[in-house]
């Protein structure tokens, strides 16, 4: 049976908030007496979720869907699980086209992220992820906030302590927005006992073999203090990044932004990311 | 709810007992969608209260011809009563809202990684597959995606969806337990 398109739109409006309480209860009644309607209403609800982590949806429905979704603790877990479970899919290719044929040795048993990219890094899956990732920044690009960068900061923090002494490591993912500022950015704290900074900067889009990379500081006009033009990109974190190492004196107190090109065989280098970053030495 | 008020409730949802469990899973599933939608932060706890509260109306005799839509009924007096309670979340929606960044962070996030793979483990190989297969699939819309998965299992659409909710709940207690409450991470 096809949904009509005026149940579907119901559907839509109700999942969003869009229904007067009136209507709501209708039709909140009429899925508690029908099974086979609340399983459209499951679907749809779904398919809402995989639409939002797509980037498929208007700029109203998105808000719509943030407040009714991301403000519930169990709806917004769920979202994240489906976000999670993509990732572990596209780092499984394997796994996909295992999944209408129960195998012997599930491929996800073997799992470890990233574990199968290598150069020349087109595999379809991951690229799928980071095109993924790329499209939610572009469309979210006003959404970056200060508490998504802490948790990443504290995870680099956390890193930092298996690293040999005397080197930081901190991990950033690109910023989403063109205006930056101290406001949000990744904190580095140094001080007398760290030698080298090690940033570690997420990669989004396309993959190249090689990184040009620029550090910039805000508050002196703008002013390149610090390039490095052969990156390579590392996959054997979450995501794939590279590794920028840095002398500690390189970085004093201030806020930077960090450019980030890639650089194909021929032709001119092409933007892949900017991170912000703020220094303190303490 | 003991033995006696459940079996009387099962009894009252279907004759037959195996369509009976089924059908009270979905009520379930069904005040939880309520709550949730509603803006309930205790979604499952309030579907429960419900059940609860069905179930002992009805071992007190209490004359309901239709028993979906009484619970219905049942369910907003649950929901007020849950919104006039001094410890409960604000309905009302948080000034700051987590973005879809944040959602994007924490799925990268390496904890997060190792314990939906660690969870997805513990499950039985088929169970793991049916759940992702449930969280990801082609781009087929979920109907459709979720029709052929119940073919292929011989089942219905619904008996595969409860299946699934069912591994998909015992999946989060391990994820939750692994990664901790969310809000603490």
């Amino acid at each position: 049976m096809q949904m009509d398109s005026q149940q579907s739109a119901l559907i839509h409006r109700y999942l969003l908030g869009l229904l007067s309480e009136e209507e709501c209860e209708r039709f909140e009644l009429a899925y508690f007496e029908e099974t086979a309607l609340f399983l459209d209403l499951l679907d749809a609800k779904e398919q809402l979720i995989d639409r939002y982590l797509r980037g498929d949806l208007s700029a109203d429905d998105r808000r719509l869907f943030e407040q009714q979704f991301l403000s519930t603790e169990s709806l917004r877990r769920e979202v994240e699980l489906r976000q999670i479970a993509r990732n572990f899919s596209e780092n499984n290719p394997g796994e996909k086209s295992r999944e209408s044929k129960p195998a012997a040795t599930p491929g996800w048993r073997d799992w470890r992220p990233l574990a199968g990219l290598r150069a020349p890094f087109f595999l379809p899956g991951a690229a799928a992820a980071l095109l993924l990732l790329v499209a939610g920044a572009g469309l979210f690009r006003l959404m970056r906030s200060p508490s998504a960068n802490v948790q990443i900061a504290n995870s680099g923090a956390a890193s930092a302590s298996s690293q040999p002494p005397g080197i930081k490591e901190i991990e950033l993912a690109p910023s989403l927005s063109v205006r930056s500022g101290a406001d949000g950015n990744y904190l580095l704290n140094l001080d007398s006992s760290v030698k080298q900074a090690r940033l570690r900067l997420r990669l989004a889009g396309k993959l190249y073999s090689t990184y040009h990379s620029d550090l910039v500081k805000r508050d002196e006009g703008m002013r390149v203090v610090a390039s490095n033009d052969s990156l390579k990109p590392e996959t054997t974190g979450n995501a794939p990044s590279v590794v920028w190492t840095l002398e500690a004196n390189q970085l004093p107190t201030g806020d930077y932004l960090i450019e980030v090109q890639g650089v194909p065989e021929k032709g001119e280098r092409a933007h892949a990311g900017n991170y912000d970053l703020s220094v303190r030495w303490r | 709810m003991n033995s006696d008020h459940f079996a009387l409730f099962l009894a009252r949802l279907h004759p037959d007992s195996e369509r009976a469990g089924e059908e009270y899973e979905f009520l379930r599933l069904k005040l939880v969608q309520y709550f949730q939608s509603r803006r309930c932060h205790l979604s499952e706890e309030c579907a429960d209260e419900t059940l609860d509260r069905v179930a002992r109306k009805l071992a007190e005799g209490e004359q309901v011809d239709r028993l979906l839509p009484y619970a219905y009924g049942v369910a907003k007096y649950v929901l007020l009563e849950y919104r006039r309670r001094p410890d409960r979340e604000p309905v009302e929606i948080p000034p700051t809202l987590p973005a879809l960044t944040d959602i994007l962070n924490e799925a990268l996030r390496r904890e997060s990684l190792d314990c939906f793979k660690r969870c997805l483990q513990k499950l039985d190989p088929e169970e793991a597959r049916l759940l992702l297969r449930y969280w990801v699939h082609d781009e087929k819309k979920n109907r459709e995606a979720r029709r052929e998965q119940a073919e292929e299992h011989g089942v219905s659409s619904g008996a595969l969806r409860l299946r699934i909710m069912r591994i998909r709940a015992r999946f989060i207690a391990c994820f939750e337990k692994c990664a901790g409450p969310r809000e603490k991470r």
